[in-house]
């Protein structure tokens, strides 16, 4: 037992690691999908069988840039389940953003602005009650989840990206999203 | 402060668990909507430049709070908000924005 709870401490560490030591920049301008993607996946469907003290341990060892990762998956997984039609990946960026989140310090403004983009996204996929509240159920925090779920009872003209600041473009491969007239990344196209 | 901007209305900036904190002090006024849009902030923020207003930092301006990741530019929405600040000429004292005049 000693040792099995060992191996899953250290996966943990080892996921926190990858986190944390992934450059952004890269990791944003990377090609969509990569392995990168993959491996978050996974880290996500671990945070599913965590216990809510080994989900509040695996926040409180996220640094900035592994904070920052989350919430790039998060927009990169809107933007992978439009092109695949596919609602695992938006759960998978909601369950992202309830991982950053915690009971830790983010703005949760940044955060609103992240779902806008997963909200966009199941519209396209599916129904985003179903999709939002899937991811909900593995978020343990009370502020988080009402976060999250606050989204789907927002008026419509409040739940449009462009308020965010983002904006939709088609690009040769499916979907991209920009935000403020940033330069899309070569790998998203 | 100036003497002259004592009577000021004043609006409270920082990062959210900074602002929540200054709320409970009774700090200045803050944009607490539980339907924000980044629009709606800057939207608030050009009605409190054109009153005048002067501005709180409830959070320090460090590079922790300064810097967003790549997805948006790599700034934050705090540095978002004090460079719209900067724009309109607003100048830093302590832990107050104030107002070209």
């Amino acid at each position: 037992m000693i040792g099995l709870m060992q191996t899953q401490a250290e996966k943990m560490d080892k996921m926190i690691a990858f986190l944390n030591d992934l450059p952004a920049e890269t990791y944003w301008a990377a090609r969509l999908p990569s392995p990168e993607d993959e491996h978050i996946a996974q880290c996500c469907e671990a945070w599913r069988q965590f216990s809510t003290e080994e989900r509040r341990a695996f926040t409180s060892m996220l640094k900035q840039n592994g904070r920052w990762i989350l919430g790039i998956f998060s927009t990169r997984a809107a933007m992978l389940g439009v092109r695949q039609k596919s609602d695992r990946w938006l759960v998978y960026g909601i369950i992202a953003l309830a991982a950053l989140l915690g009971r830790s310090y983010a703005d949760w403004r940044e955060v609103l602005m992240d779902l806008s983009l997963l909200y966009h996204s199941a519209q396209k996929v599916g129904d985003p009650h179903v999709i939002f509240e899937e991811g909900a159920q593995y978020v343990d925090e009370e502020r988080s989840r009402q976060l999250i779920l606050g989204y789907l009872e927002r008026k419509p003209p409040d739940q449009r990206i462009e308020v965010m600041g983002w904006e939709e473009v088609e690009g040769p491969s499916g979907v991209i999203y920009r935000f403020d007239q940033q330069p899309i990344p070569e790998g998203h196209l | 402060m100036p003497p002259t901007l004592r009577e000021r209305r004043v609006t409270t900036l920082g990062r959210t668990w900074d602002i929540e904190a200054a709320k409970e002090l009774g700090g200045g006024r803050v944009l607490d909507d539980p339907n924000w849009t980044i629009e709606g902030n800057y939207a608030w923020l050009r009605e409190a430049i054109e009153n005048g207003d002067v501005f709180y930092l409830a959070s320090p301006v460090t590079e922790a709070n300064l810097l967003g990741d790549p997805r948006y530019g790599g700034v934050s929405v705090f540095m978002r908000e004090l460079d719209l600040l900067r724009r309109a000429g607003y100048h830093r004292i302590g832990d107050y924005l104030l107002p070209p005049r």
